[in-house]
């Protein structure tokens, strides 16, 4: 619908493909031209890169409408810059299957849930094939179906819809662990698994895009590794657990040069064995930019240690700052997942097993749109997809398959 | 380099469509470009802006009018500010590219912020008519892109 007003020049009263749209704003590129006025003007004429930062500032569920608008916007959403500027700017949100098998994403900015809407899951068979959401980065989900022998991963960017289905693994038995992150180093995508092969712990490598798996030699470890890992500096993390459920140590993979290292555990008090941690109560995450473990089973407060100079001189502190927070005495800690922290020295958290909470000292969230009961796992919303790697990926969509 | 509005002389601005435009330096200055060529000491005669026509120009200048106004609270330039982007989608378009040719961030993040507030929340069809812009899609892309997003299009 062209609008018209006419106090002041120049009148925005076209109506035109997008295809003019596009060929026009090359022009006015390529003649830098922009300030004269001339015929009809949309605001899709301003350069790429203002609207690439415009679009980058919108939530999701705005930026997929954008998408099925116009080509020329679809076209702006799939380029590698705006991929980047808005992985950048993306806010933390949350995934949220039901039992019902629906996925729902909610995104969350502070204390406020944004929008919350349901996503396409149709033929990805994400449930009959008990597929295991293993890791979440940069907006893509690594699948593993553990169904058969050899384990089967996927690459999924729930948002765009878009799946592709890696390689098949050749060797050894189904995993004991397995891990998929970015190097910021080697710009890479990388899924690992750790497998038994004859009584040894052996490491396997695929890169996003290649054509196969590749052996990277010994593991470090063949059981005890936590289910979870945590992703900092271009390095997966994990807690290695000893037979007797004991903290043994802290492994890291770093992605870029495919090397495992181990950082000891924190210095851990005299309150903890009195209190022995628990591996499903002991938590690794990331706060602002270190590595910290937080330990929810001694009474009803958390006990947490920071990571500080991480591959220097490392060396483990208390944070006092989180002491004094309590948890709910009523509150089962095991389904405790930290989110992310707020800024004003609140945590976010979440419990599972009723509608959606997110607590920090008390408060709460309720997420009224999703029946109960549901898993909640922290997601950011991306528009990498994985048609970026090219290779031999073959790229489906969950509806046309 | 400070400059204080006491001290201040004024600088001629000449627009796209030939209008000249006397502005005090200390106003001026806020555009980046503007404040190269100043510090460079190219700023003696007409300063041509070839993309920039002279409405937009005068706008442009009012803006940093208010904004190089030291008495002007921060309150104050927000509802100021707010007032000032209820304009055309064409006025807004010469806006930024004037906002972008002359580097004045501040005022190119007003706009861009205006325009993000104008789709923000709004479905396929809105933001189509909102832009002018026309549906290019065959009807079999059509088809599958409201089987994909059908949540886009309640």
């Amino acid at each position: 619908m062209a609008r018209k007003k006419s106090t002041t020049k120049p009148k925005a009263t076209i109506t035109r493909s997008s295809k003019e749209i596009a060929k026009k704003e090359d022009e006015q590129l390529q003649t830098n031209n922009g300030g004269g006025g001339g015929g009809g003007t949309s605001i899709l004429q301003i350069p790429d890169v203002i609207l690439i930062d415009i679009l980058s500032k919108l939530p999701t569920k705005t930026i997929l409408s954008c998408r099925c608008a116009c080509k020329s916007l679809r076209n702006v959403i799939s380029d590698p810059d705006f991929v980047k500027i808005h992985l950048l700017r993306a806010p933390t949100s949350l995934l949220i299957p039901t039992s019902e098998r629906n996925l729902y994403l909610a995104e969350v900015d502070e204390w406020e849930i944004g929008s919350v809407f349901q996503l396409n899951t149709h033929g990805l068979d994400l449930y009959e094939k008990r597929v295991i959401v293993q890791h979440s980065c940069n907006g893509l989900i690594c699948l593993c179906d553990e169904e058969t022998n050899k384990s089967q991963f996927s690459i999924w960017n729930p948002i765009l819809g878009e799946y592709a289905f890696l390689p098949q693994a050749e060797r050894g038995s189904s995993c004991k662990v397995s891990g998929f992150g970015y190097s910021p180093s080697t710009n890479q995508y990388k899924v690992l698994r750790v497998f038994q092969h004859k009584g040894i712990p052996k490491a396997e490598i695929y890169t996003l895009g290649m054509d196969s798996w590749r052996s990277i030699g010994d593991a470090p470890y063949l059981n005890g590794w936590s289910s979870s890992n945590t992703l900092l500096n271009g390095a997966l993390h994990w807690i290695i657990w000893d037979e007797r459920d004991d903290l043994r140590s802290i492994c890291s993979f770093d992605i870029g040069d495919e090397k495992f290292r181990t950082i000891p555990s924190p210095p851990w008090t005299e309150q903890n064995q009195q209190h022995r941690c628990n591996r499903f109560k002991v938590k690794l995450g990331v706060h602002e930019g270190c590595l910290y473990l937080c330990n929810v089973s001694i009474g009803d407060q958390f006990d947490m240690w920071i990571l500080k100079d991480y591959g220097v001189e490392e060396h483990w502190i208390k944070a006092s700052d989180h002491e004094k927070l309590k948890i709910q005495p009523m509150l089962d800690c095991s389904h405790i997942r930290l989110l992310k922290f707020l800024s004003n020295q609140e945590i976010m958290h979440l419990s599972g097993r009723e509608p959606l909470k997110i607590r920090g000292d008390f408060r709460s969230l309720i997420l009224y749109e999703i029946q109960p009961p549901f898993q909640v796992s922290p997601h950011v919303a991306s528009f990498v997809s994985p048609r970026h790697f090219g290779g031999n990926l073959k790229v489906l969509n969950v509806d046309s398959g | 380099m400070s400059l204080s509005p006491s001290t201040s002389k004024m600088l001629s601005l000449k627009s796209s469509d030939g209008k000249v435009l006397e502005v005090e330096e200390h106003v001026a200055v806020l555009c980046e470009t503007i404040k190269s060529l100043v510090e460079d000491g190219c700023a003696d005669s007409p300063i041509p802006l070839a993309n920039v026509d002279g409405a937009t120009l005068g706008n442009v200048m009012e803006w940093c009018k208010k904004h190089a106004d030291q008495k002007a609270s921060a309150d104050d330039l927000e509802d100021w500010d707010a007032e000032f982007v209820e304009r055309d989608q064409g006025e807004l378009y010469h806006l930024i590219m004037a906002a972008n040719y002359l580097n004045i961030k501040g005022l190119l993040d007003l706009i861009c912020q205006k325009v993000a507030d104008m789709i923000k929340g709004k479905h396929p069809e809105k933001i189509r008519e909102i832009f002018n812009i026309e549906n290019d899609f065959t009807p079999e892309q059509q088809e599958q892109i409201r089987k994909d997003n059908s949540w886009a299009f309640e």
